[in-house]
């Protein structure tokens, strides 16, 4: 007899911000049918050709977790992915709302790729970065630290502000580990630590529009979507900073140098 | 499909086979919900592992060698 354990509750995790829309919700039940699963699994496993194509040992993966197009952004959630990851092989880590759906609270998780994907999946698509070899270095010497945890908030907001360290959000968990990678060894020991780095080396974040009422909507139904940490100017124009996978990328292949992006998409 | 105190017991079967394998599933949330006693399930064979589908959605998924390379969930920890 064979015993597993498999969620298919596919949780609305980071900037699953398509507006309006999403931002009302804060998780989504999940039933995928057997093409979305069949094809999460061969993304799954496309996924580490592309990795071990790369020679890399750690790199960034983003995936397609809803649309949003309409902020001029493709990719949603973005994670860690570690070769030599101490649970497994090109498995991953990043910050999940699962298990705490609608409390506005996140937790870390150690994940494979089947899972990363299996979650709800608006493209089969995912996005590798893999920065220089020896940026990799220092962002593994992070992750043997103790600085991924003292970087990290539980208090989730879709939209945390880039500059302000109420709440945040998983690529913002990413980014500031980042950060620390590039910072002078020691610079880096916080989140506050992190922001002033990012905002020196003029980190851009992304603009997120929510008319104003949208965020009517938005506050009453999402407890994952906060606004207190942003400024009054931002809310006169309905326009909020937040970390998207696309402000971290544009970030990291500026100040690498040499960071390759490449797609796995398929057919 | 029968319940148990695990979780939901899943015999399959072969067409032409009487006997069979029985699995436990322990589901969660929407996969529980999702499935019946007495419901038959389909079992979809990928080049990872076998999906099992009831009433044309995925409740879970049972990886093979390739596919257990793929699917861990934990809380972060070193």
């Amino acid at each position: 007899m064979h015993t597993i354990r498999l969620q298919f509750v596919a949780i609305m995790t980071a900037l699953a911000m398509s507006a309006s829309a999403n931002a009302g919700r804060s998780c989504q039940e999940f039933k995928p049918d057997a093409v979305a699963v069949q094809k999460a699994l061969q993304l799954a496993l496309r996924t580490p050709e592309a990795l071990d194509a790369s020679g890399a040992q750690v790199a960034l993966v983003g995936r397609v977790g809803c649309d949003m197009s309409k902020h001029g952004l493709r990719y949603s959630h973005m994670a860690f992915a570690l070769r030599d990851h101490p649970k497994g092989c090109w498995f991953l880590t990043h910050m999940l709302k699962l298990n705490q759906c609608g409390t506005g609270e996140s937790a870390l998780y150690d994940e494979g790729l089947g899972n990363f994907f299996l979650d709800d999946v608006y493209a089969f698509e995912a996005i590798i970065v893999t920065p220089a070899p020896a940026v990799q270095a220092r962002l593994l010497a992070v992750a043997a630290t103790s600085l991924p945890l003292a970087l990290y908030e539980r208090s989730y907001s879709l939209i945390a502000h880039p500059f302000v360290t109420r709440h945040q959000n998983s690529n913002q968990w990413v980014l500031e580990q980042i950060a620390a990678a590039f910072a002078p060894i020691g610079k880096v020991r916080n989140r506050t630590d992190a922001q002033s780095w990012l905002r020196v080396r003029e980190f851009v974040p992304s603009d997120i529009r929510i008319a104003p009422f949208e965020l009517i909507g938005a506050r009453l139904f999402a407890a994952n979507v906060r606004f207190n940490d942003h400024t009054n100017e931002e809310m006169q124009a309905g326009k909020y900073q937040a970390v998207t996978v696309e402000s971290v990328i544009r970030f990291v292949e500026r100040v690498d140098g040499v960071a390759q992006t490449q797609v796995v998409k398929l057919p | 499909m029968e319940q148990s105190a695990r979780g939901v017991s899943v015999v399959v079967r072969d067409a032409g086979n009487a006997s069979g394998q029985s699995v436990t599933l322990l589901l969660d949330g929407a996969a529980a919900s999702a499935v019946a006693v007495g419901q038959s399930v389909q079992a979809l064979a990928t080049g990872v592992g076998y999906v099992l589908m009831a009433a044309g959605k995925a409740i879970a998924f049972i990886p093979n060698e390739i596919g257990q390379s793929l699917i861990h969930q934990s809380r972060y920890s070193r």
